[in-house]
């Protein structure tokens, strides 16, 4: 219930400030930026605190179809959305599974100037497209592509590894005193080269056995079968037009009609 | 009697809100355990909507730790994003919307945004704000709630609506368009709650055992009104309990 210690002490210091929105708010202004439209109609935040403080995001229109009055949230779009993602390709196709969240696929989308990734793993452009269905981002949206293993790390990535909450709560350990939150920042932030080097830290650190608690269990690949075979339309080269008697009958008595006039 | 902690009656207690066959939009925390636990036990057929956009005929394989944990998602029936389960509330498709809080008052607005007076920033302490709970107690057709239970936390006006309850009272709701029916239970640490159908406050309907209805109004800062029925909420059996230890058998959510 208790919002991150170092962002509380942010907003309550004002170097941050706070716009409150409930989660399909924020989802829906993420989709109005995919949609390119400045902003979408929703049902929730209406009658709130939240609706009396944000302006920024939330206002009531009429719906100019029915006058009903309606609760709408403002379009967002960022300029640069970085995302993480299991495989990417060297053109920039990304590929994400099981897991999908708004801000990566939509909001990545939306994105003004494009999409940085990282990844667990590149793959050969042709295997990604031989399964297009799972692609999030195409490679024209696409800034850079980072191949950065462990790189939702402390978060999960789907099919690679779990969601680390004893790391979690070793940072907000540190996060909750002011005093403190410089030394982890120093360790694990700005004495690292490189998510490399987070991630040798980790392991002298907690040891291998830390990273390998986070293993996920396997064995849940697709029992669907699935072709995407293509139908190729050179096969009617030289076919003639389907009829029957009817049909030919009706055709020659119209010919004939027009015929006559 | 079986032997049970808090946490495990409030489990039980909120599970036998659910029916078979409704669909049930859950965020993390307890209510996930809940769910489990009316899977396994009298709604089997219960369609569980996850904020993170899985649509599950079965419990999950493991218990969730975050809305987009992968334990949520792995065999699920449909493995969409937050759009789509979403989307299902504004379509008015979700029967019970289940959520958590940190105040509750009379009228059963919730507030998880924050406490202190909002207007003097650095007076203001901030909790974690809406989540989708926001969204499900607008639109879901009925809202089921848990949170724990004292003066500063059942408080005759909440410090920030967060989550809609009824609003000012009756009426308020419909006349702002809200498509859901609003709060019908509230299971805190010390006994459940409903709501009067025609002044839309809430009142105690059971007090759980080794509560007294005299130790529960003066865990609540308004005068709290009392169901001429109230009953001591029946204990969990030593089978259910059980069966619930089963769920969550490191004690991860249950302690």
């Amino acid at each position: 219930m208790k919002a991150p210690y170092a962002i509380r002490r942010a907003f309550n210091q004002g170097n941050l400030k706070r716009y409150d929105i409930s989660n399909f708010g924020a989802t829906s202004a993420i989709i109005a930026g995919f949609l390119g439209v400045p902003f979408i109609p929703i049902r929730g935040n209406i009658g709130t605190s939240m609706f009396q403080n944000n302006k920024m995001d939330l206002r009531l229109m009429g719906d100019p179809f029915t006058g009903e009055k309606i609760t709408v949230v403002r379009a967002w779009r960022a300029d640069v959305v970085v995302i993480h993602a299991q495989k990417a390709d060297r053109l920039g196709n990304v590929v994400s599974y099981g897991t999908r969240g708004v801000a990566d696929e939509f909001g990545s989308m939306g994105s003004k100037r494009g999409v940085i990734v990282t990844c667990e793993e590149i793959v050969e452009p042709e295997v990604i497209r031989s399964d297009p269905d799972r692609v999030i981002v195409p490679y024209f949206k696409t800034l850079a592509v980072v191949h950065c293993p462990w790189g939702a790390h402390p978060s999960a990535c789907r099919g690679y590894y779990g969601l680390d909450i004893r790391f979690s709560q070793y940072q907000g350990r540190y996060e909750r005193h002011a005093e403190l939150l410089p030394h982890f920042l120093d360790e694990w932030v700005y004495g690292c080269a490189d998510h490399a080097a987070y991630i040798e830290k980790y392991k002298s650190k907690f040891d291998q056995a830390g990273l390998d608690r986070l293993k996920p269990v396997l064995g849940f690949k697709p029992k669907l079968d699935v072709d995407y075979g293509y139908h190729d339309p050179a096969v009617w080269k030289g076919v003639p037009m389907y009829t029957d008697d009817r049909l030919k009958a009706y055709e020659e008595a119209l010919a004939a009609k027009k015929r006559g006039k | 009697m079986a032997d049970y902690k808090l946490t495990e009656l409030m489990t039980i207690r909120c599970a036998k809100e659910i029916k078979d066959g409704e669909v049930v939009f859950v965020g993390v925390g307890l209510p996930i355990v809940v769910v489990a636990y009316a899977f396994a036990t009298h709604a089997p057929n219960m369609i569980m909507f996850t904020e993170g956009g899985a649509i599950r005929a079965t419990p999950p394989i493991a218990l969730g730790i975050t809305v987009d944990d992968p334990a949520l998602f792995t065999n699920a029936d449909a493995a969409f994003g937050m759009l789509a389960t979403m989307a299902a509330l504004q379509r008015g498709e979700v029967d019970v919307a289940f959520i958590g809080g940190a105040q509750i008052d009379k009228y059963g607005n919730i507030n998880s945004s924050g406490v202190g007076n909002w207007t003097q920033k650095e007076s203001w302490t901030y909790f974690a704000g809406s989540g989708g709970a926001n969204d499900m107690a607008t639109s879901g057709k009925r809202v089921l709630a848990i949170l724990p239970q004292d003066k500063k936390k059942f408080v005759d006006k909440v410090d920030y609506i967060t989550t809609p309850g009824y609003l000012e009272g009756p009426g308020t709701r419909e006349r702002l368009g809200m498509i859901g029916g609003g709060p019908t239970c509230v299971v805190s640490t010390m006994g459940v709650y409903r709501f009067n159908d025609v002044t839309k406050e809430v009142y105690l309907a059971e007090f759980f055992p080794g509560q007294s209805i005299e130790k529960i109004k003066a865990n609540c800062a308004w005068d709290l009104q009392v169901s001429p029925n109230v009953v001591e909420t029946t204990p969990p059996t030593a089978d259910e309990v059980k069966v619930l230890r089963g769920i969550d058998p490191t004690g991860f959510y249950l302690g």
